[in-house]
């Protein structure tokens, strides 16, 4: 994902994808609701790449054949405190 | 013995030196506590030293040895620790100007366990900035500076463990502890020429260190060996009641020697890497013919990049949300770091689900490779250290790494990284050993059986840092 991992001494360099109106309506949301962070329109439009980065590298999931009973790996344990 | 060979002894060396007495844990912690500030803003490789409480356990390690008190191989021994890690009373910034007046009241359980071994800690190393977790795409990711490889000046130490890397390189310290979520301890340990060691997910305690990625942060050593990484993980391994990750699991130390190992080479894992990178992998595979069996497999076919993204970015985002949203992560010294929080935040949750989900299945294929073979060999990284002056996408076109780091560390299993020779400009390359779930002692094993026929580990970057 865009500027996501934690230590690529030498990443692959990725086209910067022209985002999509979601993408672009995702970066203005949050340009508008976090006041505290003042996102100018040049950090928004940046933060719109990156969110369209994020989505199309997230599409690989949509390939992959996961059953219905496939568990995420990290399941809620109601139990765990009291062992 | 000159200070040269004091500097980048091995932790066996030192311990037999403060047995015999021809060196105290207190001359040792003074010593390196003098290379730290002559040598550390060189490298920009240290954030904090901790002078009073260095020289205190030190004189009380020495006082224990006087009257037969013996903890173990690291009585007596300084390290550095990332400053991701607590250690009680002291900055520790997460490597990120928000964070510059950051303290703990109380130690990580890591820094515990190594005091606990009568080990001494005497510094806190500089680290990319919140591990590198909001993104980076250039050396100068902290606010301490870019942190610079002993071996050249004008090339990054690697990330994000890399003051640990640097300084252990550069005989500051005989060890640090470093963490990884994807990379930052081989990335170290490749560019900087020194061993480092990724245990298994669970089993050192994160207690105390901060948190990036709660299912994949892993805690380990950069050390001068194979061997001296082993004997570090055996004080640090262990349950630990305040992480509910850490897992009882017996680390058999150093492992039974063996006549043969059963090695696979990752088809294509040395494809894409520069030439002397290759060379230099091709000349370890030689080397370990004399000691192994080498067959060729290949990595399960999973949308690595995909998973380890989403869970960066949700766990990550969730982790630092906090400076997201105010604004703060703007102090960051990365401009892709500045911005890199904010898609974090508008991550599909089933995105984050699905990459979930995806790690028992990669498990159960990597478990199937490891029931026909001890551990896996590859290139540590494709590349050399990049400059510190050039973003890392314009280093070195053309090159690129595989996925092996990032499905290990999705697996959550363990990795050594070794040097394997020099490349370009003078600087290290390395060679990896994968192995088990919980099975470090194999892979250290194995990396210890080719330190010994080989002397990589044993160059270091002299006379700059004699």
């Amino acid at each position: 994902m865009a500027g996501s991992r934690a230590a690529p001494p030498v990443p692959t360099p990725k086209p910067t994808p022209a985002p999509s109106a979601l993408a672009n309506g995702l970066a203005r949301s949050l340009q508008r609701e976090l006041k505290a962070a003042h996102l100018s329109d040049e950090l928004t439009a940046k933060i719109a790449g990156d969110i369209q980065s994020n989505f199309d590298i997230a599409k690989a999931f949509r390939k992959v054949r996961l059953r219905n009973a496939d568990e995420p790996d990290t399941v809620f344990f109601a139990g765990r405190d009291e062992q | 013995m000159s200070d040269a060979a004091l500097a980048f002894a091995s932790i066996d060396d030192l311990g037999r030196r403060l047995r015999r007495r021809t060196v105290s844990s207190a001359e040792l912690a003074a010593f390196y506590l003098k290379r730290l500030e002559r040598f550390g803003p060189r490298l920009n490789s240290v954030v904090t030293l901790l002078h009073e409480r260095a020289m205190a356990e030190a004189r009380q390690a020495d006082a224990e040895l006087a009257r037969g008190r013996d903890r173990g191989p690291l009585h007596g021994i300084p390290y550095g620790v990332k400053d991701l890690v607590a250690v009680r009373g002291a900055p520790t910034t997460w490597g990120a100007q928000p964070y510059r007046g950051q303290s703990f009241p109380y130690d990580a359980t890591v820094v515990k366990r190594l005091r606990a071994a009568g080990a001494v800690v005497i510094a806190k190393l500089a680290m990319i900035e919140l591990a590198g977790g909001m993104g980076y795409n250039q050396a100068d990711a902290s606010f301490t500076g870019p942190c610079k490889t002993p071996w050249n000046l004008k090339f990054w130490s690697g990330g994000s463990s890399s003051g640990s890397g640097s300084s252990v390189s550069a005989g500051l310290v005989p060890f640090a502890i470093g963490s990884e979520t994807d990379g930052s301890i081989m990335s170290p340990a490749n560019n900087c020429g020194v061993s480092g060691l990724r245990p298994t997910y669970g089993r050192v305690s994160r207690h105390g260190a901060m948190a990036l990625c709660w299912t994949l942060d892993k805690l380990g050593p950069l050390c001068r060996s194979a061997r001296d990484a082993g004997l570090v993980l055996s004080a640090i391994a262990g349950r630990d009641a305040d992480d509910s990750t850490s897992v009882r699991r017996p680390f058999d130390f150093p492992a039974p020697a063996r006549a043969r190992w059963r090695l696979a080479t990752v088809k294509g894992a040395a494809d894409k890497t520069q030439p002397a990178v290759k060379k230099n992998y091709m000349a370890a595979l030689s080397a370990l013919r004399e000691i192994a069996s080498i067959e060729e497999v290949s990595l399960p076919e999973f949308p690595y990049d995909a998973m380890v993204g989403s869970i960066i970015a949700a766990e990550g985002g969730a982790a630092f949300r906090e400076i997201i949203q105010d604004g703060r992560i703007g102090q960051l010294a990365d401009p892709d770091g500045r911005r890199g929080g904010y898609s974090y935040l508008v991550t599909y949750a089933v995105d984050y689900v699905d990459a979930m989900r995806e790690r028992r299945p990669l498990r159960q294929a990597l478990n199937a490779i490891f029931a026909k073979v001890d551990a896996l060999v590859a290139p540590t990284y494709s590349t050399v250290a990049p400059p510190i002056d050039i973003p890392f996408d314009k280093a070195y076109p053309g090159f690129s790494d595989g996925p092996l780091i990032s499905a290990c560390n999705l697996a959550g299993i363990p990795a050594v990284s070794v040097p394997s020779g020099f490349g370009a400009s003078g600087l290290p390359t390395g060679v990896m050993f994968v192995g088990r779930a919980f099975g470090e002692a194999e892979i250290i094993g194995v990396a210890d059986a080719f330190q010994s026929r080989t002397d990589w580990h044993r160059r270091h970057p002299l006379p700059a840092f004699a």
